[in-house]
């Protein structure tokens, strides 16, 4: 099958005056048509860099220093200014986290909604308000009349990513970034939310980039998934793999610390320690401070990434050496 | 709304007591207007009659009392030195003044309102640096020496335009931009700030999502957002404004309100004096009210309660 | 010294009095704080330099500033045609010389701004804490005064005073100390109002404090820092309105020295001999700029807004 995207080793540093920092970090993944990839890992570890990346987003002190964004075959590290304006919020869209703040507070929903409506399908602005009010419908918003000329702290949290969902979805991307679409919602509204979504993705063929750290949410919607660690993927496979038998420390203690859907906490406190400083990250392999089942070569050589079985990749020491000096340090441990 | 209006009115009305109440006892305490008002050889008997008939030989309170019905009448009494309605003369000045005072706004928002707007998203680079400089060079300058400096330079160098007086656009283009550039510094520094904030928020980062070109999102989504508190600033600004008026008239002797007042001191006319002063702190509270007002109507957020 | 010795001295130094040790290292921690902020190194510099100027002027300034000398009148400055030596900044319209009468004029213009800065920030502390700690209709009465106040423009109201009981150093100092009040009475009251409610104030009173003991141990000096970011700020706007007086011929009288009488002096024959009106006006916008710098630095390093 043929990828809609795909990342090959993309760096994207800050240039902060205390010293760089490597957002992200030789980073490589794909995406096909149609299909839902998950983007999971702590705050910090690079996610929404990646994400802002693909979008052409990264301000100064951050760059994008090396590697390959392609969409379509395009790169879009190549491309003007220009020439990506015309790819947001058109070929690739996006939703934020925080359904709150995410709406510009002194405009009315309907002129946020027509606006890239106009924009891109270069529609006069009575046809863009039918199309809006068309697509409020869609996502379940009722009174959609009112609603567009409404201003957005009237609405609900709910109310307001469905609105964010709508203005995403209302050039019919291919491709659409989802940063913590739910995360910032009760329980109840964030399945629904997530059902939402899926449906609209299933009537219209749409790949998603959904970021997040809640592997409930993961195990809801996507196909495959990537992990992220401080900057570095450490694990990609596809959705059943990755919970019947995940090969990194880290991703186990995700799964371990992580509760069921539908549960009100969702934070994931047992993984021992914090990520390392982002200035000073240790020449070896990113995770070793918190690791369990630290080698010797952990701390001194970083890990490469490994393909442990098909479709399986790992970065991990552990995974390298034979399977009886594995368990040897796991005792010791 | 009604009631929004009632509040206001609740608290401009002790304000105004208070001030016509701090001016009539300094002037109290300055004693008596009377030994001015006539010859210096006048007889004690002819004092004592004229105070009389001015009621200045009944107690402070009372005369307060006077004072305040007279206001509420509009009467401001009368100036010894033109021997006409003191509130009459100020309105006669106050169109001069209004005219320099709006043309300093203008001035000031065509400064500042691009300028801190270009310094806030060049944060860092050598434009800002230069505006953000600029803006506490023009702080730091005083207002008339300003104008002395642009006299210096437009008229008496150049001779582009005329060092006072007042009649054509030429007059008022030194003294608006003397004004105006101590303003503009002021405003400048809080446009960029605002603007700094604003830039950093989530609808920002939705609006460049969706393709939008960074100018339509920095003047249609951040500069909205920025400007309702430019709208305060600028209203907190009428303070200064009307400050800097009184000088700069004075360097450009401009026939406006601030000339009046200020030849009003020279010679104690006390009744031009207080009809200026109460006059002023009216128009001061009135931008501040206008300024409440156009808020709410911006921010849809707010709400009369 | 050895490391015992050292200890010792420590020790002693910690023993004798324990807070100027804590204050030392403080003022230790500002100074590198200075130095690592470029403006507020500059302002300092600047501060100093106009202090040492105004208290060393009359051996500094080359003349008496208000000795007339009717042969060397309008004289350019030194680098210009027909200016000379003995006149580095040129002489006025009756032959004083510029550059004195600039040095002088800076000991009227730190005078009269911090003078008037303390006196307004004694009359604001004192009534901000007192409206702050105990509201009531005391503190309703000082809001509407605030209003009022607020609603007069500085000058105007320095105006009204000035008609009243007309001009001189003393009285502008009064009087500028009576309009810059309610600044600090505002913020004072803001802070103690804030402070009231915090748990140390509130042990305070539940051990049975007198009222007038946590105003002046326990509130007092936690508003002390804001006062000084607040009014080293002031003391700049302060310095221009003593100059715009003094240039109406409100202010400053003959024969002291300001800034503002030598540019309302100059203003007469700015066609003519422009050094008289320039050179006062440069003295005034370094000496505020300088002041600026200075406390928005103060205001970086002290505001506990900021610092928490």
């Amino acid at each position: 099958m043929k990828y809609l995207m795909e990342i090959n080793y993309l760096k994207t540093y800050f240039f902060t005056e205390s010293g760089v920092v490597p957002a992200v970090d030789k980073v490589s993944f794909f995406i096909k048509e149609g299909e839902t990839v998950a983007l999971v890992g702590e705050s910090g570890s690079g996610k929404s860099v990646t994400s802002l990346s693909i979008m052409g987003l990264i301000d100064s002190p951050g760059k994008i220093v090396e590697g390959e964004i392609l969409f379509d075959g395009k790169d879009l590290t190549l491309l003007s200014e220009k020439e990506l304006r015309k790819i947001r919020g058109n070929d690739v869209a996006m939703i934020f986290q925080e359904p709150l703040t995410s709406l510009n507070p002194v405009l009315k929903i309907g002129d946020q909604l027509s606006e890239s409506i106009i924009l891109h399908q270069k529609m006069d602005k009575r046809k863009a308000r039918e199309i809006s009010i068309h697509l409020l419908r869609q996502v379940g918003i009722p009174r959609a009349e009112q609603i567009m000329e409404s201003y957005p702290h009237l609405l609900s949290g709910g109310m307001r990513q469905r609105v964010m969902i709508a203005m995403a979805l209302s050039c019919g991307p291919r491709l659409l970034i989802a940063d913590e679409p739910t995360t910032a919602l009760d329980a109840t509204i964030q399945a629904q939310i997530l059902q939402l979504l899926k449906k609209l993705i299933e009537e219209t063929n749409t790949s998603i980039l959904l970021i997040t750290h809640d592997l409930g949410v993961v195990a809801e919607m996507a196909d495959r998934v990537v992990v992220m660690y401080a900057g570095q993927i450490v694990e990609h496979t596809d959705v059943f793999t990755l919970f019947r038998d995940p090969k990194h420390p880290y991703t186990k203690g995700l799964i371990e610390s992580t509760p069921k859907i539908h549960e009100e906490k969702d934070e994931l406190t047992s993984i021992a320690g914090t990520v390392a400083n982002p200035l000073n990250y240790p020449t070896g392999c990113r995770f070793v401070d918190r690791c369990p089942f630290a080698l010797k070569e952990c701390s001194t050589n970083p890990p490469h990434m490994l393909e442990v079985n098909k479709d399986h990749y790992v970065r991990c020491w552990l995974h390298e050496e034979k399977e009886d000096d594995v368990r040897e340090t796991t005792k010791t441990t | 709304m009604f009631n929004y209006l009632l509040k206001i009115i609740a608290q401009i009305i002790p304000v105004l007591i208070i001030i016509s109440f701090i001016v009539f006892a300094l002037v109290f305490i300055a004693g008596d207007p009377v030994a001015l008002m006539l010859p210096e050889d006048a007889s004690t008997e002819d004092i004592a009659l004229l105070r009389e008939s001015l009621g200045l030989d009944q107690p402070f309170i009372v005369q307060y009392g006077n004072y305040l019905l007279q206001l509420v009448q509009g009467d401001f009494g009368e100036s010894f030195r033109y021997g006409e309605d003191a509130f009459k003369l100020v309105m006669e000045r106050l169109p001069a003044s209004l005219e320099l005072g709006i043309a300093a706004i203008i001035v000031a928002i065509i400064i500042s309102v691009p300028l801190g707007i270009w310094s806030a998203t060049k944060r860092n680079t050598s434009i800002d640096l230069l505006a953000t400089g600029g803006a506490v060079i023009g702080k730091a300058m005083p207002n008339f020496w300003l104008g002395i400096m642009l006299i210096l330079i437009f008229s008496v160098h150049l001779g582009l335009f005329p060092v006072t007086g007042r009649g054509t656009i030429a007059h008022l283009i030194l003294p608006a931009v003397t004004l105006g550039t101590g303003i503009a510094a002021e405003m400048t520094r809080l446009i960029r700030s605002n603007m700094i904030e604003v830039l950093s928020q989530d609808y920002i980062k939705t609006a460049r999502s969706k393709g939008l070109h960074s100018f339509k999102v920095v003047y249609k989504h951040a500069f909205r957002n920025s400007l309702i508190p430019v709208i305060t600033i600028t209203a907190l600004q009428t303070s200064t404004l009307i400050g800097g008026t009184l000088i700069t008239e004075t360097v450009f002797s401009w026939p406006g309100l601030g000339q009046l007042l200020i030849q009003a001191v020279h010679t104690r006319d006390m009744a031009i004096v207080q009809a200026a002063v109460i006059t002023i702190a009216v128009i001061v509270i009135l931008m501040n009210l206008i300024a409440d007002i156009l808020y709410r109507i911006l921010d849809p957020r707010i709400k009369y309660n | 010294m050895n490391e015992e010795q050292m200890k010792n001295s420590a020790v002693i130094e910690e023993s004798m009095n324990k807070t100027v040790g804590r204050k030392v290292s403080k003022v230790k921690r500002w100074f590198n704080l200075l130095l690592q902020s470029k403006t507020g190194t500059v302002g300092l510099v600047i501060v100093i330099f106009i202090v040492f100027v105004a208290i060393f002027a009359p051996i500094l300034a080359p003349y008496d500033p208000n000795v007339v000398n009717p042969t060397e009148v309008h004289k350019p400055p030194a680098w210009m045609e027909g200016g000379s030596n003995k006149h580095i900044l040129g002489t006025d319209n009756v032959g004083r010389d510029i550059l004195s009468r600039v040095i002088y004029g800076s000991q009227i213009s730190l005078l009269v701004g911090i003078t008037s800065v303390i006196l307004a920030g004694i009359i604001g502390i004192v009534i901000g804490l007192l409206a702050g700690f105990y509201g009531g209709i005391f503190d309703h009465l000082l809001m509407r005064l605030v209003d009022s106040f607020l609603a007069v423009p500085n000058i105007l109201f320095a105006l009204v005073i000035i008609s009243v009981f007309g001009s001189g150093v003393t009285t502008l100092i009064v009087v500028l100390g009576i309009t810059n009040w309610v600044v600090y009475a505002r913020m004072v009251r803001g802070e103690s109002l804030s402070l009231k409610e915090r748990d140390f104030v509130r042990a305070a009173k539940s051990m049975g404090v007198k009222n007038r003991n946590i105003i002046i141990r326990h509130l007092f000096p936690n508003v002390i820092s804001s006062f000084i970011v607040i009014s080293t700020l002031s003391v700049a706007t302060t310095i221009i309105l003593e100059a715009s007086l003094s240039f109406l011929g409100l202010g400053i009288q003959p024969p002291q020295v300001s800034w503002g009488t030598i540019l309302s002096d100059g203003r007469d024959y700015i066609a003519t001999s422009w050094w008289l009106a320039t050179f006062p006006g440069i003295a005034i916008t370094i000496t505020v700029l300088g002041i600026i710098f200075l406390g928005d630095w103060l205001r970086d390093i002290l505001d506990p807004r900021l610092n928490k």
